[in-house]
């Protein structure tokens, strides 16, 4: 069913969003623990992880439902909880290392366990998430509470069997990697032949072999030998998904450099460096801030990369580096208010960006709980909204619209109402199907599309 | 808010701090502009100074800050004008430029009275912001300038330990120094402020954060600033690295022999101001500061007795220290 005033957007036909789930506390008394500070699926679509300023990873499964039957996709349930990161103290600094995990990535499935990356500001962990259903019964010197038996008392022997039990999730860390980042880590991205990772921080980007915790090697230095002239920091960075000699990282002021490991060790010399010429037209004061680029996503195919910046989302084509071939407006309408957005701190809001599995479709978030999806095919776009007032299944999201400035439509918001507390920085896209999870403070939505 | 005479015109075009990108060549916008930079500057300011956090502060954050700070003093150099309180005040400094802009052509009086050719045309283009308006013309601060134009140096000798009380009482860049351009002394200015600084710093219990360790170590001079800058190694991160904090101590001493302020400036302090606890923090102290939170409206509203009231020459030093006080007041929130 074609929408044309709804602006649909996703594939050649039009997709309508339909709320399936939200997970999280019901109340708006936000703990900051809560805080969802990461989101990402796995390989297959089936976990989908999350990660949360106090430090915890959040691991929710697709039920695998009879698809014929049933109305909608399989519902994400709980899977496995467990504490990631633990606050520290770094003593020499006298400063508290933030437990919030920035990233997780998943490492594609070789075995029966899933396998998962998680950092906060220092340390990255891997973790080993594996399902328990058997359990051995039948030992000779234990009961089956644990006691001990007295081996006086054995007249027999068994040899003890697997016995089902109920299904148990356990998360074990395999590997930890640590003392590598002097600065705060944004950034960690899984290399195509994997087994290596990288990590990035504000001035450095580290290479890691998944095996090895002891070791890392430096690929990117932009530390300046005298930090009065530092005037750029790395703000994200992430390996190519099928070259893995290259990677790309973005920096605070608004450029991307395209790596070669082949070509020296120490890749502080870029390959590329994409760059988009400021359009003098919009020179103001913020401009420097609003072109700091806050993530970058390569597109699934690897011919593509998409960077966010403060207002826009920018794809870029990896063979030309002087502009990017498509630029979409998050919201324009907010840079008239950039200095109030200063102020108060929201203009260094990093929001993320993603792919559908397809790379037609791109999404990021915004304030106000809105979240924007932009069709790179038909160039249409829309505005929708998590909220807990579409919360019926399958409910279809109504598109939102934001009154720039003179009279306000109905239905319309205005800008000065927008609540710039309520900000979706993650978003994820199922590498499949049309189904993404958008976290908004301390909730994550689940929408899929709508299945006749 | 802006007040008095012709300038009220200016509140139509005014949209709080908002509205469209001001260029500075727009006639009646063109105070707003500098208001609108000068608000900036100080949020600026506020930001890196009034952080306390447990943890560190975001680097990324820290540079864009200082970036902005550096963008908006070079762009008050190329005016030719001198704000010694706001280059006091000022943590960040661009490296050390080759040569000072030369002062607009004509006498003071003339320069502000009719459109000068760009000032920066001379001038070595800025690090990172040059391109934002880089022909601010001077006439920019017209209308409050002119009426300082006769005022001694003693008007712009705030307290640097003040730093976003000094801005506050200039609503306007200051006439550019007298001709021919004083090269900066750099070892005097040095001594006497840094002397200052010392006195702040033997004042201050010793901080705890390091953004605040590193720029209480500004005040005890600027080769300690460099030795924090040399100390990291990328696999020895057990070292004390140089923060945010410890670049802010090189760039605050190495703005210091950018100014072009001669002794007299720092003669006139009132040292009273140094007993001040906010003072002292705001000279570098970042942990002695109380966290005030001081909206871009109120920072406006402090601004706009002093944009909007003609006075006489000799009176703005006079009534400023008063008002210092007060502002003071404000930001320590006592």
């Amino acid at each position: 069913m074609k929408c044309k005033e709804m602006g649909g957007a996703g594939g050649g036909n039009d997709i309508q969003w339909c709320f399936s789930q939200v997970k999280g506390a019901v109340d708006d008394d936000v703990a900051e623990a809560d805080i969802i500070s990461t989101v990402e699926f796995n390989h297959s679509g089936e976990l989908l992880a999350t990660g949360d300023k106090g430090g915890r990873v959040v691991i929710f499964q697709q039920e695998q439902e009879n698809k014929i039957q049933s109305h909608s996709r399989g519902e994400y349930n709980v899977y496995s909880t467990f504490q990631s990161h633990e606050p520290e103290f770094d003593y020499l600094k006298s400063l508290e290392i933030e437990e919030k995990i920035n990233k997780i990535r998943w490492l594609p499935q070789k075995n029966a366990a899933q396998f998962l990356l998680s950092t906060n500001d220092k340390t990255i962990k891997l973790w080993k998430i594996s399902e328990r259903d058997k359990r051995p019964e039948g030992y000779n010197l234990k009961e089956e509470d644990g006691r001990y038996r007295d081996p006086t008392t054995v007249t027999t022997l068994r040899v003890p069997v697997f016995r089902p039990m109920d299904l148990m999730v356990e998360a074990s860390p395999r590997r930890i990697f640590a003392n590598a980042h002097t600065y705060h880590i944004n950034s960690i991205s899984i290399n195509s032949d994997y087994e290596t990772y990288l990590s990035a921080d504000d001035l450095r980007i580290n290479l890691w072999h998944l095996e090895i915790t002891d070791r890392s090697f430096n690929i990117v230095d932009i530390k300046p030998a005298n930090m009065e002239e530092l005037t750029e920091v790395i703000t994200a960075a992430e390996f190519h998904p099928n070259s893995c000699n290259t990677f790309v990282y973005s920096s605070s002021k608004g450029t991307i450099r395209l790596c070669d490991m082949r070509a020296s060790a120490l890749c502080d010399r870029h390959s590329k460096l994409f760059e988009e010429p400021e359009d003098p037209s919009n020179r103001s004061f913020f401009s420097e801030i609003i072109s700091s680029i806050s993530d970058v996503k390569f597109s699934h195919s690897g011919r593509y990369m998409m960077t966010r910046d403060y207002l826009s989302v920018k794809i870029w084509d990896l063979n030309m580096e002087n502009r990017p071939v498509e630029t979409y407006q998050v919201h324009e309408y907010l840079r008239s208010k950039l200095c109030s957005l200063y102020e108060n701190d929201c203009i260094f809001d990093k929001f993320e960006c993603c792919w559908n599995g397809s790379d037609s479709v791109v999404m990021t978030g915004s304030y106000n709980n809105f979240f924007r999806m932009f069709d790179r095919n038909t160039k249409r776009d829309i505005t929708l909204e998590a909220s807990r007032e579409n919360n019926k299944p399958r409910t279809v999201l109504k598109p939102r619209k934001v009154c720039a400035s003179g009279k306000r439509k109905k239905d319309e918001i205005s800008v000065d109402s927008l609540d710039f507390n309520k900000k979706i920085l993650h978003t994820a896209w199922h590498p499949k199907e049309n189904i993404i999870a958008v976290a908004t403070t301390n909730n994550l939505y689940i929408f899929q599309d709508k299945v006749n | 808010m802006l007040g008095k005479g012709e300038k009220r015109k200016f509140d139509e075009h005014e949209d709080g701090l908002e509205g469209k990108i001001l260029a500075p060549s727009d006639g009646p916008s063109k105070v707003s502009y500098t208001l609108q930079r000068q608000t900036i500057f100080n949020i600026s300011l506020m930001k890196l100074y009034n952080h306390r956090p447990l943890t560190e502060p975001s680097l990324q954050k820290t540079v864009l800050i200082n970036n902005m700070l550096r963008r908006i003093q070079e762009e008050l150099k190329q005016e030719g004008s001198l704000r010694p309180a706001l280059a006091a005040a000022a943590a960040p400094a661009p490296p050390p430029r080759p040569a000072p802009p030369p002062p607009p052509p004509g006498p003071l009086s003339d320069s502000y009275r009719e459109a000068p050719p760009p000032a920066p045309a001379p001038a070595p283009p800025p690090p990172a912001g040059g391109d934002l308006g880089s022909t601010t013309p001077l006439d920019a601060c017209l209308t409050p300038a002119s009426l300082l134009e006769d005022d001694d140096d003693g008007t712009f000798c705030t307290s640097p330990a003040a730093p976003p009380a000094a801005p506050l009482r200039l609503p306007a860049p200051a006439p550019p120094p007298p001709p021919p351009p004083p090269p900066p002394p750099p070892a005097p200015e040095k001594d006497s402020f840094a002397s200052a600084l010392d006195e702040i710093e033997e004042l201050c219990p010793t901080p705890t954060s390091p953004g605040a360790a590193a720029a209480a170590a500004a005040a005890a001079a600027g080769p300690d600033g460099s030795r924090g800058g040399a100390a990291a190694k990328p696999d020895d991160p057990k070292l004390m690295d140089p923060l945010p904090g410890n670049f802010e101590i090189t760039t605050s001493t190495g703005f210091l022999t950018d100014l072009t302020l001669d002794d007299i400036l720092f003669a006139d302090i009132d040292t009273s101001m140094y007993d001040f606890d906010p003072c002292t923090s705001a000279a570098g102290t970042a942990s002695k500061m109380a966290p005030v939170s001081v909206s871009a409206d109120d920072l406006l509203k402090t601004l706009a007795p002093y944009s909007s009231q003609p006075v006489a020459p000799s009176q703005p030093f006079k009534m400023d220290l008063t008002e210092l006080d007060h502002i003071m007041e404000v930001l320590v929130g006592s």
